[in-house]
């Protein structure tokens, strides 16, 4: 190595050493933070088209920050990076973020790839539209990709004004044909097809205005743009054989979150109406929270969640399995030094009886370590034959959560936290 | 801990004893905004005149009027901070020996008339870095409390009624660290002890929220600066529950006493919480709608 590539080399390294150094001392803005996850997940049957029983994967996530100008100013990074030994498709990475903000007395100015969660039910987020799923990490949709925009926040008389321009649009992702909790048919990514000429480069935008009123919050939006649910369509791939394109239109969607705290109650209310899926439509989620502490003489807490989804297309909503649905759901804090938390829901179809029992679990081991584990059991219908031919696999005979049905499976993660 | 509890209302209980009125007056608006300015401007004077109110309370008042007053004189001892920071290290432990630390960075500013509000931001463990907690506190009616997941980028709004359970695991209960306004207690003097060194007030505080974990609580305030020393906490079936030693008392901006440590012995579990306050800064220039608004939670980290 030649003297001045070193100099070089040595410039860049104390360049590094120097952000993270005073990323991580407390009296500098900013942070520095790396998580290291192992997953594995293993399946209860093989696959419909043999995909494997067990799926390991390993992920790592940046969490970079700095402030600067008086914290008037910062800068924020986090990458993503998924290895999956099974699915090429869920091997992925993603800027989760990445962003400039401008911070003013009542106001604040975000530029870059960001994420925005809006929305008050645990079982189905159906307000929250900035983000785009991504549905290879979890099919709870609670993982999102980042989504560029220009984001400008207002805090006027006691609520909060949010304007987004929402520039470019990201795919949702999707299990590849070795993925598992998929359509009994691989979705083809690559071949997505759209409503707007300008495709993903379409220029979407939002508002949003949302307040506390005493012991009422609510927010109410209007998003006009590319939808972030896709429809699919059949197509036949070059060799002939089957797949399913996703189809993104454009709607118009107005939509309302609400919660109201009286004692220790949450009364909590979603709603939408959304056009450019044929007829405008309207759907809803509605149920509440109780929250109990020291239950029977001990530290933990307990919390009831009972929620109701309704979509008004019914069956024909082919963006969701929950359109006519009832959730019950606990959870549990134990209050103990690792922090134990478990989570149980079920959820079922009052026409249909197709349910979904899901648990999640998570403990801290010591200071660097958490243990996560998940499940989740389907039924209520038959399961698809893996001899049937791909035509009828699609057909609209079969309830919809069929595909689902080989698909029980536990989850196991363990994260390292740098 | 909010031992510094931080009132006006206080104020408008020294004009009601001024005026030799018995009641409470609660029109007074403007004149506790004025007392409060005057408080600010000229401490020494101002705090001289409360402290013959308090003097006068104490010598003609009935035991709850007496305890009241000693109350709300802290209460005008510990406002007029405008905004402040600080750092918490939380150190849990159980009865045989394990610990289990946290470390919060605290931001605190006061509102005028209508309360104060509160951010705690949780830096270790790291699996929970990043996650806060953002509460508006009120004289007259329950606090509002948001809880920030980042995780899921996720401002959730919570039930402010569950005070009673543990504030992240540790023998603190929620209402133990959130901000305690005069009203929300009935008070009553027990009397005048020695403590340590010193001469301690006793006094008698009673929740008013039935929700509360606590029937009462015996709170030792030194005489003269009226610090905590000790507060001795009992269940809601009146049985002795925890008590906290305060420790280490340092004196900021010439007025504002803090203590570095709090120690929360549990009598029924035999766990404690060790609470060390570390780098308090007042007056930081922290703003109400930039600093303290849901927007604030997600960058809180």
């Amino acid at each position: 190595m030649t003297r001045s590539r070193l100099r070089l080399w040595r410039g860049v390294m104390v360049i590094l050493a120097a952000l993270c150094g005073s990323a991580v001392k407390a009296e500098e803005p900013g942070y520095f933070d790396i998580d290291l996850a192992f997953q594995t997940r293993a399946f209860a049957d093989q696959g419909l088209q043999g995909q494997s029983r067990d799926q390991p994967s390993a992920s790592i996530k940046f969490s970079f920050s700095r402030m600067w100008d008086e914290s008037a100013q910062a800068f924020t990074v986090t990458p993503f990076y998924r290895y999956d030994s099974e699915d090429d498709e869920r091997t992925h990475a993603d800027l989760r973020e990445l962003y400039w903000t401008r911070l003013g007395e009542d106001w604040e100015f975000h530029l870059g790839a960001r994420q925005v969660f809006w929305g008050v039910t645990e079982f189905k987020h159906l307000v929250d539209v900035i983000n785009q799923t991504d549905l290879v990490e979890d099919i709870d949709g609670e993982d999102k990709l980042g989504q560029p925009m220009a984001h400008l926040s207002l805090v006027r008389a006691g609520g909060i004004l949010d304007l987004y321009v929402l520039t470019g649009f990201r795919e949702r992702t999707f299990p590849g044909e070795e993925g598992r909790l998929r359509p009994p048919v691989a979705i083809d990514p690559d071949a997505a097809r759209y409503e707007s000429d300008d495709r993903e480069r379409h220029v979407d935008a939002a508002v949003r205005w949302s307040q506390d009123i005493g012991p009422l919050s609510y927010g109410i939006y209007h998003f006009a743009g590319t939808s972030r649910d896709p429809l699919f369509q059949p197509a036949l791939e070059a060799g002939g054989s089957l797949t399913l394109v996703p189809y993104y239109p454009q709607i118009d969607q107005t939509g309302l979150d609400a919660q109201l705290v009286a004692g220790d109650w949450a009364f909590k209310l979603e709603a939408i109406s959304r056009s450019g899926f044929g007829e405008r439509y309207e759907a809803f989620n509605a149920g509440f929270e109780r929250t109990l502490v020291s239950v029977l003489g001990t530290r933990s807490d307990l919390g009831l969640v009972v929620e109701y989804m309704h979509d008004a297309r019914g069956e024909e909503a082919f963006d969701t399995l929950f359109e006519q649905d009832l959730a019950l759901g606990t959870r549990v804090s134990f209050n103990d030094m690792a922090d134990t938390q478990a989570l149980a829901g079920f959820i079922v179809d009052h026409e249909t009886k197709e349910h979904v029992l899901s648990l999640e679990a998570t403990r801290r081991l010591g200071d660097r370590w958490t243990m996560a584990l998940e499940g989740r059991l389907f039924g209520g219908t038959d399961s698809l034959d893996p001899d049937m031919p791909t035509p009828m696999l699609l057909s609209s005979e079969l309830e919809r959560s069929a595909p689902l049905q080989r698909d029980d499976y536990v989850q196991l993660e363990f994260t390292r936290f740098f | 801990m909010r031992l510094t509890v931080f009132s006006y209302s206080v104020l408008r209980f020294y004009t009601a004893l001024r005026r030799g009125s018995q009641s409470v007056v609660t029109n007074t608006r403007r004149v506790r905004l004025l007392a409060a300015l005057g408080l600010c401007l000229l401490p020494t004077p101002v705090l001289a005149a409360t402290a013959g109110a308090l003097a006068a309370a104490l010598e003609t008042g009935t035991p709850e009027e007496q305890g009241r007053a000693i109350f709300a004189e802290k209460d005008a001892l510990d406002s007029g901070y405008q905004d402040l920071e600080v750092t918490l290290e939380m150190i849990l432990r159980d009865r045989s020996g394990r610990e289990s630390r946290r470390a919060l960075a605290i931001s605190q500013i006061e509102m005028g008339v209508s309360g104060e509000r509160l951010k705690v931001v949780f830096d270790t463990p790291v699996q929970i870095r990043g996650t806060a907690l953002l509460s508006y506190s009120y004289e007259d009616r329950p606090d509002d409390q948001w809880l920030y997941l980042p995780a899921m980028s996720r401002v959730k709004r919570i039930a402010s009624r569950n005070k009673s359970g543990p504030f992240l695991s540790s023998e603190f209960a929620f209402e133990d660290m959130m901000l305690q306004e005069l009203d929300k207690f009935s008070y009553r003097f027990e009397g005048l002890e020695p403590c340590g060194e010193a001469r301690c007030y006793q006094v008698e505080r009673r929740p008013v929220d039935p929700y509360s974990g606590y029937t009462r609580q015996v709170v030792w305030l030194e005489s003269d600066s009226l610090r905590v020393e000790r507060i001795d906490y009992f269940d809601r079936g009146n049985r002795p529950l925890k008590v906290l030693k305060v420790s280490g008392y340092r004196l900021y901006g010439e007025r504002f006493w803090k203590a570095e440590r709090m120690q929360m012995e549990n009598l029924q579990t035999g766990k404690s919480t060790e609470l060390l306050w570390r780098d308090y800064r007042f007056g930081v220039g922290l703003l109400a709608d930039r600093d303290f608004s849901t927007n604030s939670l997600a960058r809180a980290r």
